[in-house]
């Protein structure tokens, strides 16, 4: 008697996943909380998939020791481009992309003195920007961003989400940052979401949070019918990945580098629901 | 997981019907009824050697039933005249010397509706002299009365509607709360009153007109104990004799707890002068039915005991409840809430301390460890210890605070240290973290949600009849347990999320014909 009521809601019938489903139907049933560390924490992550020779930005290094900062600093003297990032940071914050010029280190154009990124990384691991847990740094290689897609988007770095089922890819969004969205491609940080084709790899909504657009908002390319480059190796990745990983269902976000083609940026457990909006497609339609 | 769920719901329901049925037969009526017990207290310092005090008890009558229990010490003499019981103790007072009076008072509400064919004109006024009759501080022969009486009367039709007019003037009259005599005519002069003053003015107005009206002394009867007794009024309208309370705003009625204990312009009590003398009325409802048979926690019986306390039982109870309602609105309505049940324990100082400073102290603490918090964010101060700095802060508030009110007299200085400092500091602290997280904007969205879901746990759990359900069976606990397992099965869509998703539907026509 009260099974229809519990399984509907009436607007929206078989529509749209909301975050009750997801958690009761997706992430329970599929992941062990015991696991959830695999995702949550990059350095795991990174470990698990440099093991078995998945494609993620090279890790120059990694400091567990406010000590450690300074030798492990100059034992990376001789890069020119590096990414600095928590462990278990949230939402992309506390990433920090540094170019060395010759006035010295700049995340764009401002400049970073050795003692503010020295007190950037003890903050990381006091864990400022990983809700009061301690943290770990880890220092990376910069990605540079595939040319068929710059054309798309003026600062910062796509990514493109794609959720695993079962170790089978069932839905797909690639992440554009925009000027509102500060070069952060998440969707509620002011983010665009496009929906992708699944078999063809070919770009089809673009969702901005409230509503759909057919242009990028910054650089007006049109969006729709766009393909994306390499959407077949992206798709050997994820599954790849979802080998690796002891997460049934997860979110893999992927970054397709100009040099070294797609890689692992990082796992997510409880991936979040727009990319149903991207794909104007409801994930009860593919489970 | 559904037997469980259903199992726990079953068990508690069943369990509390077999207790009600059980316990049945003797507690017929109690729902609309109230029960009271009442006691005076006196203690008397000095010495006398004629010491005398008179008061009243109660009567039967069609709302009300009373039941003198006995007590230790001096009985006093029982005195009945036309109208009232007196009580009168009478005796040597050589030393200090308490004497208390207790009886039981069942009540309930009484509304009458005034029939607007209503006369008043074969009313043989002999049995009524008393009652129209004008006294030195009910003067309704005065001429200012009269002509009061005339211009408010004026143009009136029925008997009724000249009640309503008379009754309806003297409620809009400022009170105060001058508790000393006030005459019917003072009252009229100086538009400004308290109980005994409007009573009278009503009362002369009344006579003036030619309805009999007379005093009514009592108590409302609130649990505590207190100095202050009531007057209202009783008019003979119809061949019965109609309450009227012009203060409180009763019109032809009066509440439960209103406790009529005599008739007339009198005091409730008059005592030898000379001696050192005070008084007090100490109330507290009766719960009348306990359900004791087939108890398994007879929660009442340990509270009446003395073996524990009654209040931390309430919120022991109250905590899941509260927890429940959190949850309704995390995952179905969707609001988002700091701590998953810091709103519960928010929720019940609110209900000490009231909605309204609770709300404006919790908003002040929120705002002043903003600020602090980004200050000492802006310094790289590291966890552990900015939360020691935050606490601090929070203390240092809330004695400042206190300081400040015991001078303004607003609200009691004591209501912001019964609040949960701790609590506060920790959700003061993730509002802070929000907005260097997230914005400004979206911590106060949050905020907001915090304080709605607070707001509706105060008006739930502040409900003394759900408290006193849980007391009495605890045991529904169970169902909590029982419709949560539900709720923790239930994938619909959260409210929230219908706005969230909204432009599902709105997609463009031309883009969908494209792929």
């Amino acid at each position: 008697m009260f099974n229809r009521w519990f399984r509907r809601s009436p607007r929206f019938d078989n529509t749209i996943m909301g975050i009750n489903e997801r958690n009761v139907r997706m992430i329970y049933p599929n992941n062990h909380r015991s696991n959830y560390k695999f995702a949550d924490d990059k350095i795991l992550a990174k470990q698990l998939l440099e093991q078995h020779g998945l494609a993620c930005p090279v890790t120059y290094a990694t400091i567990s020791r406010i000590g450690d900062i300074e030798t492990v600093w100059r034992s990376l003297n001789h890069q020119h481009h590096l990414v600095i990032k928590p462990a278990k940071g949230r939402g992309g914050g506390g990433i920090l992309v540094l170019t060395k010029t010759e006035t010295g280190w700049k995340q764009g154009a401002q400049i970073w003195a050795e003692s503010q990124i020295f007190s950037h990384m003890a903050n990381i691991m006091f864990g400022v920007f990983s809700f009061g847990d301690s943290d770990r740094v880890i220092i990376e290689k910069k990605i540079t961003p595939h040319t068929d897609l710059l054309a798309l988007f003026d600062k910062g770095v796509a990514d493109i989400r794609i959720i695993m089922l079962h170790g089978q890819p069932v839905m797909a969004m690639l992440r554009l940052p925009t000027s509102t969205s500060k070069g952060k491609a998440n969707l509620h940080q002011g983010g665009l979401g496009v929906g992708i084709c699944m078999h063809t790899g070919t770009l089809t909504y673009a969702y901005n949070g409230s509503s759909y657009t057919s242009f990028h908002p910054d650089s007006k390319a049109p969006i729709r019918g766009t393909q994306l480059p390499e959407w077949n190796s992206i798709l050997t990745l994820s599954k790849a990945v979802s080998q690796v990983f002891p997460l049934k269902y997860m979110g893999i976000d992927i970054v397709i580098d100009a040099h070294e083609g797609p890689m692992v940026l990082e796992v997510n457990v409880r991936p979040g629901l727009g990319i149903q909006m991207a794909n104007h497609k409801s994930l009860k339609e593919v489970i | 997981m559904k037997f469980t769920a259903y199992l726990s719901i079953l068990i508690s329901l069943v369990w509390v019907g077999i207790r009600i049925a059980t316990n049945l037969p003797d507690n017929s009526g109690v729902l609309t009824e109230k029960s009271y017990e009442v006691t005076y207290s006196f203690t008397l310092e000095g010495i006398k050697e004629r010491m005398r005090i008179n008061t009243f008890m109660p009567q039967d009558s069609d709302r009300q039933h009373i039941k003198r229990i006995p007590s230790q010490g001096t009985l006093p003499q029982f005195i009945p005249d036309q109208k009232n019981m007196r009580l009168r103790w009478e005796f040597p007072l050589q030393a200090d010397t308490t004497i208390s009076f207790t009886f039981e008072a069942k009540t309930r509400a009484i509304a009458y509706v005034l029939d607007p064919e209503l006369n008043n004109s074969s009313l043989p006024l002999d049995p009524f002299e008393q009652e129209l009759k004008s006294t030195e501080v009910i003067q309704s022969d005065a001429d200012r009365i009269i002509k009061k009486v005339k211009a408010l009367t004026l143009g009136s039709a029925t008997l009724a509607e000249r009640m309503e007019r008379l009754y309806q003037f003297v409620y809009e009259i400022p009170s105060d709360d001058i508790s000393t005599l006030t005459s019917a005519l003072t009252c009229l002069e100086q538009m400004s009153c308290s109980c005994n003053g409007k009573s009278r003015l009503l009362v002369a107005l009344l006579r003036a007109e030619g309805i009999p009206a007379r005093m009514v002394g009592g108590l409302i009867l609130n649990e505590g104990s207190k100095r202050t007794s009531h007057a209202w009024v009783q008019a003979y309208l119809g061949n019965e004799w109609v309450p009227f309370d012009a203060l409180n705003g009763h019109y032809a009625s009066i509440p439960a707890h209103y406790l009529e204990i005599y008739t007339g312009d009198e005091f409730l009590i008059t005592r030898s002068k000379g001696i050192e003398f005070d008084y007090r009325y100490s109330i507290s409802e009766v719960r009348s039915n306990q359900y004791t048979k087939l108890a398994i926690l007879p929660l009442w019986d340990l509270i009446d005991v003395g073996q524990v306390p009654e209040k931390p039982v309430r919120f022991l109870l109250l905590l899941p409840i509260g927890a429940f309602l959190v949850s309704v609105f995390k995952n179905v309505i969707g609001l988002k809430s700091f701590g998953v049940f810091l709103p519960v324990l928010i929720a019940f100082s609110f209900i000490e301390i009231g909605v309204i400073p609770g709300t404006l102290f919790f908003t002040s603490v929120l705002f002043i460890i903003g600020l602090a918090s980004s200050a000492l964010d802006r310094w790289g101060i590291l966890q552990t210890p900015k939360m020691v700095i935050i606490l601090s802060i929070t203390s240092l508030y809330c004695l400042v605070l206190a300081f400040g009110f015991l001078q303004t007299d607003v609200f009691p200085p004591s209501s912001v240290l019964v609040f949960p400092i701790v609590i506060l500091s920790l959700i003061a602290e993730r509002f802070a973290r929000k907005v260097e997280e997230e914005s400004l904007k979206h911590a106060c969205v949050v905020y907001l949600h915090t304080l709605l879901i607070t707001l509706a746990c105060v008006w739930v759990l502040k409900s003394i009849t759900l408290q006193h359900l849980l007391v009495t069976f605890p045991e529904l606990i169970l169902s909590v347990i029982g419709i949560s397992l539900f709720l923790g099965k239930w994938i619909g869509l959260r409210v929230m999320e219908y706005s969230r998703f909204s432009a599902f539907n709105r997609l463009p026509e031309m883009e969908a014909h494209h792929v």
